[in-house]
C-alpha cells in the first residue's frame, strides 16, 4: 500500500538543544508545556522535546540569543549534523507515520513528540498539512527508504 | 453452459480456474470450497497420517480438510483454507498430502499400518533398528503441504490506530454493539472476519425491527457509516493483551496483500459468535460429511447444495428449521435424526418437523448415525436407535449434515487474562470475568438465540462506549424474531467398539481419533494439556475450533468425568494461521534492522570498501583494491598506516557531552580516574567499572572548558553508556547542575594515523592549524574552525603511530576525508584497525568483555589512584585477587609462523584437558611478520612460559609463548614523536 504523501528531504542546518538542570519560569521564553512548540510564521523554532530539552532547529541569531541567558540555568548544545530533517506533506503523511506508530494519539494532545519512527529515533512536530521528522542522521537511510516504501518512491 | 448460481455472494461474472491440473468455471465472489462443490468435486484432500481421502466439512477458518496450494513452487502458497480462499481468474491449485494424485495415491498405502501410527506412535513404534533409519522417509511424508522456496507476496502493511471502541463480529450482537456505541459519540471500529457482515442473518430466517435479516443489516451498515463507524471486513482479531488488540486483513482469503493493524481500543466487544460442533461417529471424515451451518451457507451465499439427498443428524431444534430451509433449496432430506428421545421441543421446531414429515422425511427421535458409508464419498448413513444401537438401518444419502451444537468463540477473552465456565444449556465454554474494558456478547457469550444476541450486544455497546466516556440515553433492544432456542442435549459421540473408534475422527487435520484419545488415557496422559500434544489434538491450521472441544467432552466421558473437570487446552494466538510475511511486515531484507550509517558512507561504498555490521553500523572492513579477502587486504593497509600513514572513518566513536557546573565532579564518580584534573584543551584515557567492579567500558575524555567536557565510549556501547550516565544522573546526582547529550551523530570523527600525518594535516588545514598542531602533545586537542565549520583535533592513538582524530561537523566530513586521500592518505577499514590495535594491545570488546576486573586488565595503577566512583567498593572483593583470576598477556608464535585464532584455549600441556586460560584476539602482524595474539591466561603462568594452543574445532593447534601485550614499539616512541 502507498499513500500520497510528498517527502522532502532537508539540508545542514546549524541545530541546538538546549538542556535544562535548573527550573525555568515562563519568562525564559521558551515552551513550557509539554510537547508544545514556539513558531515564527508557520516555522517551528523551539520544540520541547523531552523533559527539560528544548530543541532549536536551524536556530536563529535571536535564538541563540535568547537561549544564551539561560546558560546559568542550563546548557546550549551544538548539534549541527545530529539530526535529519525530513518533511512529510500531504493527505497520506499520517498513514505513512502510523505505519509505525499511533502518530494521531500521540500528538493528540502535544505539538511534537520525541519517538520512534520505524527503529529510528526521531522528533516529530505536527505542522500545516503534514509533520516535520528530525531523525538521528545516521539513521537517514533507513528511514529515507521507508518513505520511499510508502510513498511508491 | 449451467445456469448461473444465485447468492449473497455471487455476481453473475465468471471466471476459470484449474485444480490438480483440471479446469473449471466457478463465479466471482466464489471460493475454492463453493466452485468445487457447485462442480460436484467433494474429494479436495488427504489427511496428514493415513492419507484418508477428504473433503470440505466447513464453510469457514475452522476447515480442517480442504487446505490447497496456491501457485506453484518455488512460489506456491500452501495449506489455504479452500473455504476461504476467494478465486481469481486463472488461479492454479492443487491438492496436498498425495503422490502421485489425489485419485490414485500411493501413499494411501499408509492405511494399511495405521496400527503403527496411533497417537505417540514415534515412542513406540520404529525403533528398530533406530528411530534415525526410519526418520527420514517419515519427515518426507509428513506435514501439510510443501513450503515455498521463495515469497512473491506484497509486503504487508501495518496500521497503528486507535478508538473508543473495538467490537470484533459483525454478526447480530456485533452490529447492535457497534450501533448502540456509535450513537452514543464514541469512535468504533468494527471489525468482521467474513467478506460481508451480517453473521448467521445471512441465511437464518429473521426479522429485526419488522424488516428482513437482510434489510435490517443494510440499514445498520449504513447508519454505521454514517455515525463515522470504521467497519473492516475480511479482517480478523487474531491476538493482542490488554491495551493493544492486533487484526489481520487478508484479500480474498489467502495470505497477501495483507495488512496488520495494531490498534489500541479504550473498551472492546468480542462478539465472534461459535463455532459449530462435529458429532463423532464411525467414519464421520468421509467426504460428503459437514456441518450443518456449513451447508446452509453455501447454499444462501454461492447457491449451492452439497447434496441431493440428505441425512442431517444433531441434538437439538434448530435442525429442524436449517432442514426446511435446505429443502426450500432444493435438496431432499431424507431423515433428520435427533439423539434427544423427545424430538423437537419448541413450536417451530415441530411445526417445521410436520411440514417435513409430510413432504417425506424421516424425522426420528433418539437416533443417532453410526457410521457413513461410501469409499470415495457419502453414498449412505447407518443409523439406529440410541438406546438399541445394534437396531441399524442403511439409509441412502450423498450428504450428512451433522451439528453437536455450538462451542463460543472465546478465544479473545482467554488470551486477554480471562477464565471460563462450562455452561450446562449450551454444554459449552464460554468466557467469564468481563473486565471493566472488555465485555463478550452475543453467541461468543452462550446467547445462541437471536434476541438474546441482539440484547447483549446493544448493553456492550453502550457499556464500552460508557468506558470511554462517552454516554448517551439507553439505547432500545430491537424487536426480534430468528431461529428458536436449540434446547440442546449434549452428545459428543456415536458409541461403539474399540475396533470402530479408530475411525471416529475427532480431530481429522491431525487424524486423531477416539481410539487415539482413549490409548492416550490408557498410558497415563490424562490432562487435557498432555492429552493435546500426545495426540496432536488442535495442533492444525483450525487451532482446535473444529476439534477441541469436541475431544475434551470425549476425553471427559472416557475419564467418566464432567466436561467441566478436563476443561479445554489453552487457547493462543493467533487466532487463525497468519503468514510470517504477514508478521515481519517491511521488516526484510534490507529492511531488517535499521542500519546506522556515519557521513561517508556513500563514498566508502564508490570506492570498493567490503562493509559490515558492527552492531547497527555499517563500517568498511577493507577496501577491495586492496586484496581481495580480509586478511590479505587488512595487511596491506595496516603496512601502509606504519609506513606511510592512513585514514579510517572513526565517526561511529559514541560521543557524550556532558556539560554544566557539577560536570566534572559526575565525570569522577562515573570513572576510574578523574576527569577533574583533566585540564581544559587536554584529555585522558579513562575506564568505568560497572557497580560489581567489572570493567564495563573505556574512552577518552576531553575537557572543552572548565564546565564542558567530551566523553568518547566505544562503538558498540554508546547506547549502553548513555543509559548508564542518564541512570544516575536521575538518581544519585538528580539535583545535579549537569546535563548529558548523546552528540554521536553530531560529530563525524577521521582518524589520521601514520608517520606523515602531522605533515599532511599541517598541508590541508591551513595556517591557522599550524601553531595548533605544532604545539599539539600527546593527548591535546585544539579546537577552531575548517571550512566555516567547528573541528576539533585530538592528538591520540589507537594504532601506536603518530595519530590525530579530526572531529568535524558531518557537512565537511567528506570534502576533509577526500582531501586527506588526495593527498597520499589511503583509507584503512576494521581489518586493518584491528592488526593495529592488537600490536599495540589496546582493548576492544574481545577483552571488555564484561568478565574481567582492571587487575586483570592491567590497569592497577589506575585503581591504585584511589577514586571513589562507580564499582570501586566491590574491587576490594577478595575473590578479584585470587591467583587463578585472568590477566592479560600477548601471545606469540614458537616457531614463529604458525597461525592461532581467537577463542581457542589454552594448556599447559598437549593432553590436559584443564584450560589455563583462552585467546581473546589475534591477527597477522606486517609490522612483526609473524601471527600475534591477546589472551586471558591465569596470573600463575609467568611471562615467558610456553602454553599449547588447542582448537579442535578449527585445527589450529600450535605453541605459543607468554610476552608483553604490548607487541610493537612498547615505549609508544613513535606514538608520541
Amino acid at each position: 500500500m502507498t499513500y500520497e504523501c510528498q517527502i522532502t528531504i532537508q539540508g545542514n542546518a546549524r541545530d541546538i538543544e538546549f538542556v535544562a538542570y535548573a527550573e525555568l519560569s515562563a519568562a525564559a521564553g521558551l515552551p513550557m508545556a509539554p510537547g508544545a512548540v514556539s513558531v515564527v510564521g508557520a516555522t517551528p523554532t523551539l520544540l520541547h522535546v523531552a523533559p527539560d530539552r528544548w530543541f532549536a532547529p536551524a536556530a536563529s541569531a535571536q535564538t541563540r540569543a535568547d537561549l544564551a541567558l539561560l546558560t546559568d540555568r542550563g546548557s546550549v548544545i551544538e548539534v549541527e549534523g545530529k539530526w535529519q530533517r525530513v518533511d512529510l506533506q500531504g493527505p497520506g503523511a499520517t498513514g505513512v507515520l502510523s505505519e509505525t506508530i499511533d502518530i494521531v494519539a500521540v500528538l493528540s494532545e502535544r505539538d511534537c513528540a520525541a519517538v520512534t519512527l520505524f527503529d529510528c529515533p526521531s522528533w516529530v512536530a505536527r505542522v500545516a498539512g503534514g509533520y516535520i521528522v528530525w531523525t538521528r542522521a545516521s539513521h537517514r537511510l533507513h528511514l529515507q527508504a521507508e518513505f520511499a516504501r510508502l510513498t511508491g518512491r | 453452459m449451467s445456469a448461473r448460481r444465485k447468492g449473497t455472494r455471487l455476481s453473475a461474472d465468471t471466471l476459470r480456474f484449474s485444480f490438480d491440473g483440471r479446469t473449471f468455471t466457478a463465479q466471482v465472489g466464489d471460493t475454492a470450497a463453493s466452485a468445487l462443490l457447485a462442480a460436484g468435486v467433494k474429494a479436495m484432500g488427504r489427511s496428514v497420517k493415513y492419507r484418508r481421502l477428504r473433503g470440505v466439512m466447513t464453510a469457514g477458518p475452522e476447515e480442517p480438510n480442504a487446505l490447497l496450494t496456491v501457485g506453484a513452487a518455488p512460489a506456491n502458497i500452501p495449506n489455504v483454507p479452500a473455504t476461504q480462499l476467494k478465486l481469481s481468474d486463472g488461479m492454479v491449485l492443487q491438492t496436498q498430502n498425495r503422490w502421485p494424485s489425489l485419485r490414485f495415491d500411493l501413499t494411501a498405502l499408509l492405511q494399511l499400518g495405521s496400527a503403527y501410527f496411533g497417537a505417540g506412535f514415534y515412542y513406540k513404534t520404529f525403533i528398530l533398528p533406530k528411530w534415525r533409519f526410519w526418520e527420514g522417509m517419515i519427515r518426507r511424508l509428513a506435514g501439510l503441504g510443501n513450503a515455498p522456496g521463495r515469497s512473491d507476496l506484497p509486503a504487508p502493511s501495518l496500521e497503528h490506530t486507535h478508538c473508543d471502541v473495538l467490537v470484533a463480529g459483525a454478526g447480530p450482537a456485533g452490529l447492535a454493539a457497534a450501533l448502540a456505541a456509535a450513537r452514543n459519540g464514541a469512535r468504533v471500529v468494527l471489525a468482521e472476519r467474513e467478506p460481508a457482515v451480517g453473521g448467521e442473518l445471512e441465511f437464518e430466517t429473521a426479522k429485526i425491527e419488522g424488516r428482513s435479516a437482510g434489510e435490517w443489516t443494510c440499514a445498520a451498515l449504513g447508519e454505521l457509516t454514517r455515525l463515522g463507524a470504521r467497519v473492516l471486513t475480511d479482517t480478523t482479531l487474531v491476538g493482542g493483551s490488554t491495551g493493544e488488540m492486533v487484526l489481520h486483513t487478508e484479500t480474498a482469503g489467502m495470505p497477501g496483500p495483507a495488512r496488520l493493524i495494531k490498534i489500541r481500543p479504550t473498551a472492546l466487544v468480542i462478539a465472534t459468535g461459535a463455532v459449530e460442533r462435529m458429532i463423532a461417529f464411525t467414519d464421520n471424515d468421509r467426504p460428503g460429511v459437514y456441518l450443518l451451518g456449513a451447508a446452509e451457507r453455501y447454499l444462501a451465499r454461492y447457491g449451492v447444495a452439497v447434496g441431493q439427498r440428505l441425512v442431517l443428524f444433531a441434538n437439538h431444534d434448530r435442525v429442524y428449521l436449517a432442514a426446511a430451509r435446505l429443502a426450500a433449496g432444493g435438496m431432499t432430506i431424507a431423515a433428520i435424526l435427533d439423539t434427544r428421545v423427545s424430538g423437537a421441543q419448541s413450536d417451530a421446531a415441530r411445526s417445521a418437523a410436520a411440514e417435513l414429515t409430510a413432504r417425506g422425511t424421516a424425522c426420528l427421535a433418539g437416533h443417532a448415525v453410526i457410521a457413513a458409508r461410501g469409499r470415495r464419498a457419502v453414498s449412505a448413513a447407518v443409523v439406529a436407535p440410541v438406546a438399541d444401537p445394534a437396531r441399524m438401518q442403511s439409509l441412502a444419502c450423498d450428504a450428512i449434515l451433522v451439528s453437536g451444537g455450538w462451542g463460543p468463540v472465546i478465544h479473545a477473552a482467554l488470551q486477554e487474562g480471562g477464565t471460563k465456565r462450562f455452561d450446562e444449556t449450551l454444554s459449552a465454554f464460554v468466557a467469564t470475568d468481563a473486565s471493566d474494558w472488555r465485555v463478550t456478547a452475543g453467541s461468543a457469550n452462550g446467547a445462541i438465540s437471536l434476541a438474546a444476541a441482539l440484547k447483549e450486544g446493544v448493553n456492550a455497546g453502550v457499556a464500552a462506549a460508557a468506558r470511554a466516556q462517552r454516554r448517551g440515553p439507553m439505547a432500545a433492544v430491537p424487536a426480534a424474531s430468528g431461529d428458536p432456542e436449540p434446547h440442546l442435549q449434549a452428545y459428543w459421540r456415536t458409541p461403539s467398539d474399540e475396533r470402530a473408534e479408530k475411525t471416529q475422527f475427532v480431530d481429522p487435520q491431525n487424524d486423531v481419533t477416539v481410539a487415539d484419545l482413549r490409548s492416550t488415557l490408557a498410558e497415563g496422559f490424562i490432562d487435557i494439556e498432555h492429552v493435546k500434544r500426545y495426540t496432536a489434538l488442535g495442533f492444525g491450521t483450525d487451532q482446535a475450533k473444529f476439534g477441541g472441544q469436541l475431544g475434551a467432552a470425549i476425553v471427559a466421558q472416557l475419564r467418566g468425568e464432567p466436561v467441566p473437570a478436563v476443561g479445554t487446552s489453552r487457547l493462543r494466538p493467533p487466532y487463525h494461521p497468519v503468514t510470517l510475511r504477514s508478521l515481519a511486515g517491511h521488516r526484510v531484507g534490507a529492511h531488517l534492522r535499521p542500519a546506522r550509517v556515519t557521513p561517508l558512507h556513500d563514498w566508502h561504498l564508490a570506492q570498493g570498501a567490503e562493509m559490515e555490521a558492527m552492531g547497527l553500523w555499517m563500517r568498511p572492513r577493507y577496501y577491495r583494491a586492496n586484496g581481495s579477502n580480509a586478511t590479505d587486504a587488512g595487511i596491506i593497509e595496516a603496512g601502509r598506516v606504519r609506513t606511510k600513514g592512513g585514514i579510517v572513518d572513526g565517526s561511529t566513536l559514541g560521543k557524550i557531552e556532558v556539560a554544566g557546573p557539577d560536570a566534572a565532579a559526575f565525570l569522577d564518580a562515573m570513572y576510574l580516574s578523574k576527569a577533574s584534573t583533566i585540564k581544559v584543551g587536554r584529555s585522558k584515557y579513562m575506564v568505568n567499572l560497572r557497580e560489581d567492579g567489572m570493567v564495563l567500558d573505556d574512552g577518552i575524555v576531553l575537557r572543552l572548558s572548565e564546565e564542558r567536557f567530551l566523553a568518547t565510549v566505544s562503538t558498540g556501547h554508546t547506547d549502553h553508556m548513555v543509559s548508564h550516565f542518564e541512570h544516575y544522573r536521575e538518581t544519585e546526582w538528580a539535583s545535579a547542575r549537569l546535563t548529558l547529550t548523546d552528540v554521536t551523530d553530531a560529530w563525524a570523527v577521521i582518524v589520521v594515523a601514520g608517520p606523515e600525518s602531522r605533515a599532511v594535516l599541517a598541508s590541508l588545514l591551513g595556517a591557522q592549524w599550524q601553531e595548533s598542531l605544532a604545539r599539539l602533545r600527546h593527548m591535546d586537542f585544539a579546537t577552531g574552525l575548517h571550512d566555516g565549520h567547528d573541528l576539533t583535533v585530538l592528538r591520540a592513538s589507537f594504532s601506536g603511530e603518530l595519530a590525530f582524530e579530526l572531529h568535524c561537523r558531518p557537512l565537511i566530513a567528506k570534502g576533509l576525508w577526500e582531501a586527506l586521500v588526495g593527498a597520499g592518505l589511503a583509507p584503512y577499514g576494521l581489518e586493518a584497525l584491528d592488526i593495529l590495535r592488537l600490536e599495540k594491545g589496546y582493548l576492544v570488546s574481545s577483552e571488555l568483555n564484561g568478565q574481567t576486573t582492571p587487575f586483570d586488565l592491567g590497569l592497577d595503577g589506575l585503581v591504585a589512584l584511589g577514586n571513589p566512583c562507580v564499582g570501586r567498593d566491590l574491587l576490594d572483593r577478595p575473590a578479584f585477587r585470587e591467583p587463578h583470576r585472568p590477566r592479560l598477556v600477548g601471545l606469540r608464535a614458537s616457531d614463529g609462523k604458525s597461525r592461532f585464532l581467537g577463542g581457542a584455549q589454552l594448556t599447559e600441556d598437549a593432553v590436559s584437558a584443564v584450560p589455563v586460560g583462552y585467546v581473546t584476539s589475534t591477527a597477522y602482524s606486517p609490522a612483526l611478520g609473524e601471527w600475534i595474539g591477546l589472551a586471558f591466561v591465569s596470573r600463575a603462568v609467568p611471562e615467558g612460559a610456553t602454553l599449547h594452543v588447542r582448537d579442535p574445532l578449527r585445527g589450529d593447534n600450535t605453541t605459543v609463548k607468554v610476552v608483553s601485550p604490548v607487541h610493537y614499539d612498547p615505549k609508544s616512541d613513535r606514538m608520541k614523536s
